[in-house]
């Protein structure tokens, strides 16, 4: 009894603590003029849109949100495809599938960013259209991939990990192998792939940084030229800001998935 | 006293291996209509794996399987299976429900989806069949609320609904507390009596000497020795089937 009113009044305080210094932060921010973090506060339009009033809406911390939905569509899509794949009976789906999820899962991301930029052309012609890809098409493209491959990965050890009791007594009721994936092990397993598509997307959300290397205007490529003329000591502020704006951002995903996560462990079998 | 050419099931000279280790050396058997036949034997005998392959879900290396009129041992491929699949449901030591449907969906599913056979049908069937197995009332619960014998029970509904001419019993009651395996024995009792044809792997003595019409007894991928159970029991005829009741009894 004591210990839960122990561990309770820790949690308050601990709570306590994390409010005043937020509180500090912000007074910090808005009050204190010519102050570091005033600086911070001022250009905090830019670092999270582009542009210094807020709007339009030219780059920074949104364009970061953006390649990482985009990217995270794209990869759900391949990744499904490829785990499908990967769980095929018949060798020759399964073995280019394993060999592609393979080769992307062991490459570095940032490699994988480079390859695109310099292996997809700048333009192209499909059916007598014009399409230019532009870096930003082409970052999109250069995160999916590894996201994709990991995603396969996290489907196909969920349908792998539903009891092979659940095959035996599906097939010996006549259901056919398709029937069999739709309507007794996807919905089983679709609760273990949720968390793991989750954690990947707040994985791939941090992972949106490296897009700078394609000369997107997002917020690491703002740190680097737009306030690259701020004092080498105030940048350090900036920098803090933006790994706070990457934390807020990330952590509650990863924490809600964690809870999915636990939720699901009870239900073996 | 079996005549081949009427009995339902037929097992002639079945091998199966997995990977290097033969579990079955020559299994051969016959049971007929209504006929509910008792396997018995240690662990690791190959029990299990015959009522898998009379069922298909395991291929055999070898031998001969006829059911009714499919010839087991020439299906190729899952969908060949399927008409057999009809004709033989299977009751798992596990019960493997499906987790995710409902006490009533579970026992609904496959004659909709399997048989096609009509909702409302199939519904009326579903819920004599739970009260058959004494289990009114439970339709809207989830297998993980049920208790071991309960969900046991739900399983034989759910093979029940296929109107199967068999049934296959993979150990049923290993898994379940000395108490809640009479309510499953109760229900299988009630099926043999029926004159439903069982096949039974089973640990429970008591249970195999007074239901069954014939038992057999099997060690090392072979049957030792096979006979109705007033015999086997009390007059065992193999050195083998000797020293394993002796351990058992």
């Amino acid at each position: 009894m004591s210990d839960v009113l122990y561990l309770k009044r820790k949690q308050h305080i601990r709570r306590a603590f994390l409010f005043m210094a937020l509180l500090i932060l912000a007074l910090s921010m808005i009050n204190d003029q010519g102050g570091q973090w005033h600086q911070v506060w001022q250009k905090l339009p830019l670092l999270l849109t582009g542009s210094m009033e807020g709007w339009p809406l030219n780059g920074g911390f949104i364009l970061n949100i953006f390649i990482g939905i985009a990217s995270m569509a794209i990869a759900t899509v391949l990744g499904l495809f490829l785990g499908l794949m990967m769980l095929a009976k018949r060798r020759w789906l399964s073995l280019p599938g394993r060999a592609v999820m393979n080769f992307l899962r062991n490459a570095p991301w940032l490699v994988l960013l480079f390859a695109m930029l310099y292996l997809l052309p700048y333009r192209v012609e499909l059916m007598g259209w014009h399409f230019t890809l532009s870096p930003l098409f082409k970052a999109i493209v250069g995160l999916s991939l590894p996201t994709a491959a990991n995603f396969a990965e996290v489907i196909r050890g969920a349908v792998n990990s539903v009891h092979s009791g659940q095959w035996e007594s599906a097939r010996s009721l006549g259901y056919s192998q398709w029937q069999i994936y739709r309507i007794v092990i996807l919905p089983q397993a679709l609760r273990r792939i949720i968390p793991g598509w989750m954690n990947l997307y707040a994985l791939l959300a941090i992972s949106t940084a490296l897009a700078t290397v394609t000369g997107v205007q997002e917020v690491v490529t703002l740190l680097r030229t737009t306030l690259a003329t701020e004092s080498e000591n105030s940048l350090v502020y900036f920098y803090i800001t933006v790994l706070l704006m990457f934390f807020c951002y990330c952590y509650p995903i990863a924490l809600l998935a964690r809870r999915l996560e636990n939720h699901t462990k009870g239900d073996a079998i | 006293m079996i005549d081949r050419a009427t009995s339902l099931i037929e097992l002639d000279n079945i091998h199966k291996s997995f990977g290097k280790t033969e579990v079955l050396k020559g299994i051969s058997l016959q049971v007929n209509k209504g006929e509910a036949v008792c396997i018995i034997g240690p662990s690791g005998s190959g029990k299990s794996t015959i009522l898998r392959c009379i069922n298909g879900l395991l291929p055999v290396n070898e031998g001969f399987i006829r059911v009714g009129n499919h010839r087991v041992h020439e299906l190729q491929n899952e969908k060949a299976m399927r008409p057999l699949r009809h004709q033989v449901a299977m009751v798992f030591q596990q019960y493997n429900l499906f987790p995710h449907r409902s006490v009533l969906d579970n026992v609904m599913m496959a004659p909709m989806q399997v048989l096609k056979h009509e909702r409302e049908e199939v519904r009326e069937r579903a819920l004599r069949l739970l009260k058959k197995v004494r289990l009114e009332g439970k339709e809207e619960r989830y297998p993980g609320e049920l208790s071991g014998g309960q969900q046991q029970r739900v399983a034989i509904a759910r093979a029940l609904a296929m109107h199967p001419e068999i049934i296959l019993f993979d150990e049923v009651t290993a898994a379940l507390d000395p108490e809640t395996v009479k309510e499953v024995l109760n229900t299988i009792r009630e099926l043999v009596d029926e004159g439903l044809t069982c096949l039974l792997v089973t640990h429970e003595m008591r249970f195999a000497r007074e239901v069954s019409h014939r038992v057999c007894f099997t060690d090392k991928g072979k049957i030792v020795e096979m006979a109705p159970p007033a015999q086997l029991f009390d007059h065992p005829q193999d050195a083998r089937t000797r020293e394993f009741l002796g351990q058992v009894l």
